[in-house]
């Protein structure tokens, strides 16, 4: 049974300027206890506020929400990636994410080397990461591409492999962020049908998007971030 | 576990896909330590007055455990913002990038065994029990600069002059590293050289070869170092290191 379940929770994380990543204001800050350096460039971001909720099997969520409203860090908080300042992050169940484009895969690196990394960097044998390789072959196709570094790729081969890894093992948690704007019609049909086989093996599902409509059609909850803060929007209402 | 295996995969594989487009591929690094070392071993056995039948072994070992030293100190501060997008992105340890990056090194410098095999046969050094001791002193010196690239990643990735400083102070180390010179070749007075934990490090990988039992003092620093070490980069993860996704 998979399970996230957000306590109060409140995410603020720090953005640094120029002088905010060197050393020698940070010890100038510690030394005079921070009377000199007052602008270090440092911004603090509270990107989520006093969130809570439940996420049971079966549940598929989009998520909306303006640029900058804690889509993309609602998402990696719930991968467990971004920690909590206050409140609680339980998760349980085996976790996919397709987040940034390109994340993770090696340039130089033919396509099927990146498939088996990939694999293996989430926790993939070497033989269960091979045996994956038929499958996305098929999904993306790719063809002979494959064989090329990824760094000849396109945009859109590149999300098709990302998605293809990424949903190639039955995730128990996925989390997509806004992506379907790459990727050619026919791919995107393809994506929507595995998302559908995937959302219906009852597991979780957890969907940025600024398309209302692919929302309506695959989500069965909408939480809308405004600022930070979260407020469910009844499916019925929404439209 | 699992990710255990997967990192040390995963050097494997990156080391093999750096050779993949030259011809002697594996051979490149062993053929320049190689000149390296027979360039300076004449140089510097000259200028030290030194006999070259013991002092090309002993820089061999010095120069080819310092490649292991120095590869360590100066990828340790970009161990985690280089690998950025996989840390946003996936929620792995972040020792397994550690890991991956010692692996590494340590699978480089399993290629100058060549190197060193050749100078023990051509200078008919004597292998013994002794000589066996080189493999604890081998395994002490990786367990160490593991929570060394650890801590180095995580302030490196917090600060970014760590990477500069790191790479302005390494060549200044080598020198005041017992890695060309032998430390029992210094006066007296230089025994100050004893303060530098690297000189420790080299020890106990050279002196088994050359058939010398390492000194306690060298095995004492070295697991001292270990448990401190790893205790402090413990503490540091615990209390920092789930905030290494908002640094990289």
């Amino acid at each position: 049974m998979a399970e996230i379940r957000f306590e109060n929770v409140t995410i603020r994380y720090p953005v640094y300027g120029t002088h905010g990543m060197s050393l020698r204001s940070h010890l100038m800050r510690v030394a005079t206890g921070g009377s000199i350096e007052k602008d270090a460039g440092t911004t603090m971001i509270t990107a989520l506020k006093d969130v809570s909720f439940t996420l049971n099997d079966g549940d598929a969520v989009g998520l909306i929400g303006h640029n900058g409203s804690g889509k993309s860090t609602m998402l990696r908080a719930m991968a467990g990636i971004y920690p909590a300042d206050s409140g609680r992050i339980t998760r349980r169940g085996k976790t996919a994410t397709v987040l940034d484009i390109g994340a993770g895969l090696d340039l130089e690196l033919s396509g099927y080397d990146n498939i088996i990394h990939l694999g293996m960097m989430m926790g993939l044998s070497y033989s269960e990461a091979k045996a994956l390789t038929p499958d996305i072959e098929e999904f993306t196709e790719l063809g002979n591409f494959l064989q090329l570094p990824i760094r000849t790729y396109s945009s859109g081969m590149t999300m098709r492999l990302m998605f293809a890894v990424a949903t190639a093992v039955t995730p128990e948690i996925l989390l997509i962020d806004e992506m379907f704007s790459t990727g050619d019609s026919g791919f995107q049909e393809k994506s929507l049908s595995r998302l559908r086989k995937l959302i219906s093996s009852a597991k979780i599902f957890v969907f940025a998007s600024h398309d209302h409509q692919l929302i309506k059609a695959y989500c069965n909850r909408i939480f809308q971030l405004e600022h930070g803060h979260l407020k469910e929007i009844p499916y019925e209402t929404f439209a | 576990m699992r990710l255990l295996q997967n990192g040390i995969f995963l050097a494997w594989s990156d080391t093999k896909a750096r050779y993949k487009k030259s011809i002697i591929g594996p051979f490149w690094p062993v053929l320049t330590n190689l000149i390296g070392i027979l360039g300076l071993g004449i140089v510097w056995a000259t200028l030290l007055k030194e006999d070259i039948n013991t002092f090309v072994p002993s820089l061999t070992l010095g120069l080819v455990a310092w490649q292991l030293i120095s590869g360590v100190l100066i990828d340790g501060p970009i161990c985690f913002y280089r690998q950025a997008g996989m840390i946003k992105n996936v929620a792995i340890p972040a020792w397994f990038f550690v890991l991956r990056l010692v692996a590494r090194h340590t699978i480089n410098l399993l290629h100058n065994l060549v190197i060193v095999v050749g100078v023990i046969l051509y200078f008919n050094l004597p292998i013994t029990v002794t000589t066996w001791l080189v493999v604890p002193g081998l395994i002490l010196v990786i367990l160490n600069l593991f929570w060394i690239m650890f801590m180095l990643g995580l302030l490196g990735a917090r600060f970014r002059d760590i990477e500069h400083l790191i790479n302005s102070v390494v060549p200044l180390l080598f020198f005041i590293s017992p890695v060309i010179f032998r430390a029992d070749r210094l006066p007296v007075s230089m025994d100050i050289i004893w303060f530098n934990p690297l000189s420790y490090f080299i020890e106990v990988i050279r002196a088994p070869v050359l058939g010398a039992v390492p000194s306690l003092t060298a095995y004492v620093v070295l697991v001292g170092m270990l448990l401190f070490g790893s205790l402090a980069t413990y503490g540091y993860s615990k209390a920092y290191g789930k905030r290494l996704a908002f640094w990289v």
